[in-house]
């Protein structure tokens, strides 16, 4: 079995305790306009082109059998277009000398993905830490994970699913046991609205959730602050009435950055601007949560 | 006090002798006995009936130097009487005069008596360090000062004479005195001084050697925010957490060191080497980070590179013009190592032909000079061994794996292609150059195929160099650092690694180019180095920017931790913003005091070439790239 992924980061240290290696999957259930890692939200293979790293060589203009690229750019549109002539025979990505080209999303085996994630074992064990898996979203992939879990598990590496628990409850109900640690995102709580902005239905995350609770799994949430959508009175105050009833261990908040800005550029794509978030306004929220006896993490990328 | 005379340096010698350098002599030993000990046991020596001519000749000659350094303190002593004498109706009032008063209390006891106070001890190594610098040294190191000087400062507090406030003052004095002279003391490049201080350490019997001045000294240096002198730090399985967190502290101030260095790889390299098992256990370091045993050592640990690169030029330029070829990369490799070989003989040659000036200042404060009754340029010190350091070992490796890559297994080119291209410094393929510099296996990974071609290069050269003895019978050692990595580059042709003539090589145990490798990564492959055959030096160097540190400084720490658990001989950070880096090098009024690491020591980044400026900013927007790649959020 395989796995669809975009990338593994190792000396991850923002995804849960210790020092981790998180594995990027591929393949999303839901849209959120300010994604960070739009090469996720699709869970098929996808040209991209980074213009920084181009030298101008035209070796991939070359080497394409069918000489459909004038610019190397043109993967990106001619790609995503079935009735081009383009047949994914990857010779242009071979050929690029310098990385500009290439794709996001190759499929891993369960051999290779495992021999890359215990490179830093030491580290896990000794830190704290272990393995994260994130995405895009990781329960889609349920079936594949199960087996490295099990891996995983029997070499006593940690555990950490990052996930938006917007996926059917038997892909959860398959891995739940395996893991150790859940860091859930929450985003928008109003079942209208996560339906129209993120295409979700609320009503998924929240059985999720409920399992997860149930089984007394160590959560982490995960708020990211954005303008109109999530960071607003109303989704403040569901989110505060909704997360006094479970028992977690933290919740992270944060603003989004724009590093990804390179990444939506190399899709092709453009990043929505997003409006900012005050000082003031995020020390309000700490103080809402705090006031509630939850501890929080605010993480700041910029 | 400390004052330096920078003209005598000036002063003709005699060429045909290159001045010892890069050492520490023995302080503990000047700070217990005093001169007069030392003149003693000269004095018992002397008395051996079995001498023969140059020996008592060369026993004399020490008793000369003392007393000349008996003259010159003498001297300070009568310059410090009349500026006393200056100001007689203000005798211990003002503070000017109260300092006078003691120093002169001071100076009528050491340096010829043992010291008694902590104050008396630093004065003793300021004094004397002093005068190795007039007397020609370069890199005069300091050695394991907190060590050296803790049972001064333990006999102070037991006594009242100090409180660890007082002692804090005292240790700012002494390190704002040896800053002192920074061009003067300057070697190859501004603020490459070899001023070491090296703290922390394992005991003999596993036990940690740290006291409350390890934590002074970083302390100090940290709230003086001085790029000299610098720290090397000595840590193990049981260095404590706040010294831990003081050098963090120090790097989170941006000031480049300490310098980390493994006591459970050295310790164990040095004794395997042939150090003995109490010395080794006492290791400083020479000027930069190549273990050295102070106040016992010759050892010339910098003597010259290994350019791992000249003997795959010569190898790739004999293919060319014999028309010959080879045909498996195994057998490709067999002849790379019989041309290192080669070169290693030569290299060796070259540096057996030094002839270092007698030095008696030295031959005083070095063990086993007058036991053996021999100036330490003759070889009277307890060890004399030679030490090399080597560049281009990254960039060998990667040109390696290329030719193995696109000759062998894909076959795209040959050899003689490959020197052609090189020797047309890619100018007619500038996209084989980006490919080489970017595809495939590259040092620095822990994959291996990397890892082992590295260990049989490393094994290759031990194993060429235990052919050779030096002049004194003593065995050559190498590392895999060094200063080099430009001076060597800059006219070097191309290399198959991609990179184009004249580019900087590598810099010591890091990835050649961003090629997306983690921190845990470089560590693993570091960790993987067979630094018994490799320990002179063997240096990690990594860049972070302040922000990166500072969120997450515990799993940092604990990143460090397991890194040297692991293995890791050597590893510095410079914390730094590449930012912050253009700007400076646009505006440098703007940021006079910006400090930046440089190869083992520290230096403010306005005084730096512009070859090394660039190579700074450049490698650290590649760890600023990779810092930010990817988050899950
Ligand atoms: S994948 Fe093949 S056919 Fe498609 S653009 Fe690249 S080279 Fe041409
Ligand atoms: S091969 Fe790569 S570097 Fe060359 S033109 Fe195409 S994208 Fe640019």
């Amino acid at each position: 079995m395989s796995l669809k992924i975009t990338n593994i980061q190792r000396f991850s240290l923002h995804d849960g305790p210790g020092i981790r290696t998180t594995v990027f999957l591929k393949g999303c259930s839901i849209r959120c306009p300010w994604c960070c890692n739009p090469e996720n939200i699709s869970d098929l293979p996808q040209f991209y082109f980074n213009s920084e790293d181009c030298i101008h060589c035209r070796e991939c203009s070359e080497v394409c059998p069918v000489e459909i690229l004038k610019e190397p750019r043109d993967v990106l549109t001619l790609a995503a277009d079935e009735l081009a002539y383009c047949f994914k025979c990857r010779k242009c990505v071979e050929g690029c000398p310098t990385g500009a080209l290439g794709i996001y999303g190759e499929k891993i085996s369960e051999e290779d993905l495992m021999s890359t994630l215990e490179m830093d074992r030491e580290y896990y064990i000794q830190t704290g830490g272990g393995v994260t898996f994130s995405g895009g979203e990781p329960l889609l992939q349920a079936d594949e994970l199960l087996n490295i879990f099990k891996t995983l598990r029997e070499k006593d590496i940690h555990i950490a699913v990052e996930t938006s628990l917007f996926a059917p409850v038997s892909c959860l109900d398959l891995i739940i046991d395996s893991v150790d640690l859940f860091i859930i995102d929450v985003k928008i709580l109003d079942a209208e609205l996560a339906d129209s902005v993120l295409h979700a239905n609320l009503e998924e995350f929240k059985t999720n959730f409920q399992m997860i609770s149930r089984k007394n799994k160590d959560m982490i949430i995960r708020f990211p602050m954005i303008k109109p959508f999530t960071f607003n009175r109303k989704n403040i105050d569901s989110l505060m009435d909704f997360i006094g009833d479970y028992n977690i261990k933290y919740i992270e908040i944060f603003t989004t950055h724009q590093l990804a800005a390179k990444k939506y550029d190399s899709l092709g794509w453009e990043m929505k601007k997003q409006e900012c978030i005050k000082e003031e306004e995020i020390k309000e929220l700490i103080d809402e949560l705090e006031d509630i006896s939850v501890e929080v993490k605010s993480l700041n990328f910029n | 006090m400390y004052s330096i005379d920078t003209k005598i340096r000036t002063i003709p010698r005699d060429y045909h002798y290159t001045p010892i350098g890069n050492l520490t002599v023995h302080y503990a030993k000047l700070l217990n006995e005093g001169l007069m000990g030392i003149e003693e046991e000269i004095i018992e020596k002397l008395n051996d009936k079995n001498l023969d001519n140059s020996e008592t000749s060369f026993l004399n000659c020490l008793l000369n130097t003392l007393e000349s350094i008996t003259v010159l303190k003498d001297r300070q002593l009568h310059h410090l009487r009349q500026l006393q004498e200056k100001n007689p109706e203000n005798k211990g009032k003002d503070p000017e005069n109260k300092n006078i008063r003691r120093l002169i209390e001071i100076f009528s006891h050491i340096p010829l008596h043992p010291a008694r106070t902590l104050e008396e001890a630093l004065q003793t190594v300021l004094f004397i360090n002093s005068l190795i610098w007039m007397d020609g040294h370069s890199l005069v190191g300091l050695g394991r000062l907190d060590n050296v000087l803790y049972p001064f400062l333990e006999k102070d507090l037991s006594t009242g004479l100090l409180g660890l406030d007082e002692a804090k003052d005292l240790i700012i004095g002494f390190l704002r005195s040896l800053n002192k002279y920074y061009e003067y003391k300057s070697n190859a490049l501004l603020g490459d001084t070899g001023q070491v201080i090296v703290l922390g350490g394992k005991n003999p019997d596993g036990t940690d050697s740290t006291n409350p001045l390890t934590l002074i000294f970083m302390e100090a240096l940290k709230d003086l925010r001085l790029p000299d002198p610098k720290i090397v730090l000595r840590v193990h399985d049981n260095t404590p957490e706040e010294v831990w967190d003081m050098a963090l502290r120090c790097l989170e101030a941006g000031l480049g060191y300490p310098l980390f260095t493994n006591d459970e790889v050295i310790i164990n390299s040095l004794i395997n080497f042939g150090y003995r098992e109490e010395d080794s256990f006492d290791y400083a370091t020479s000027a930069c980070w190549e273990p050295f045993i102070p106040g016992k050592s010759l050892d010339q640990n910098n003597l010259t590179d290994i350019n791992f690169l000249t003997p795959l030029m010569r190898l790739l330029k004999s293919v060319h013009e014999e028309k010959g070829n080879i045909s498996e990369f195994k057998r490709f490799l067999g002849s790379y190592k019989i041309y290192l070989a080669e070169y290693i003989e030569e290299v060796v040659e070259s540096v057996d032909k030094v002839d270092f000036e007698p030095a008696p200042l030295l031959s005083l404060l070095v063990d086993d000079c007058i036991v053996e009754c021999k100036d330490i340029s003759q070889g009277g010190a307890r060890y004399n061994y030679y030490g090399l350091l080597s560049v281009g070992m990254g960039n060998t490796i990667n040109a390696l794996l290329n030719i193995k890559r696109m000759v062998y297994d894909e076959e795209r080119i040959d050899l003689k292609g490959v020197y052609k291209v090189l020797e047309g410094n890619f100018e007619s393929d500038e996209k084989l150059r980006y490919e080489l510099s970017n595809k495939g296996f590259k040092y620095g990974m822990d994959e291996d195929l990397v890892m082992d071609l590295t260990n049989e290069l490393i094994n290759s050269v031990q194993l060429s160099l235990d052919n050779f003895r030096n002049k004194f019978g003593f065995k050559y050692k190498f590392g895999l650092s060094s200063p080099g990595f430009i001076t060597n580059s800059l006219y070097f042709p191309a290399s198959f690694d991609g990179r184009s003539h004249g580019e900087p090589f590598g810099v010591h145990i890091s990835p050649v180019d961003n090629y997306n490798i983690s921190y845990t990564t470089i560590s693993n492959f570091a960790s993987a180095l067979n630094y018994d055959k490799a320990f002179n030096g063997g240096v990690v160097d990594i860049i972070a920017e302040k922000s990166f540190i500072k969120s997450i400084k515990d799993k940092f720490i604990d990143y460090l931790k397991v890194s040297f658990k692991e293995g890791v001989m050597q590893l510095q950070i410079n914390v730094l913003n590449p930012e912050i880096l253009i700007k400076a090098k646009e505006d440098p009024d703007s940021f006079p005091n910006l400090i930046v690491r440089v190869w083992g020591f520290s230096a403010y980044f306005k005084d730096l070439p512009e070859k090394y400026q660039d190579l700074i900013i450049k490698r650290a927007l590649q760890y600023e790239s990779q810092n930010h790649q990817y988050t899950t959020i």
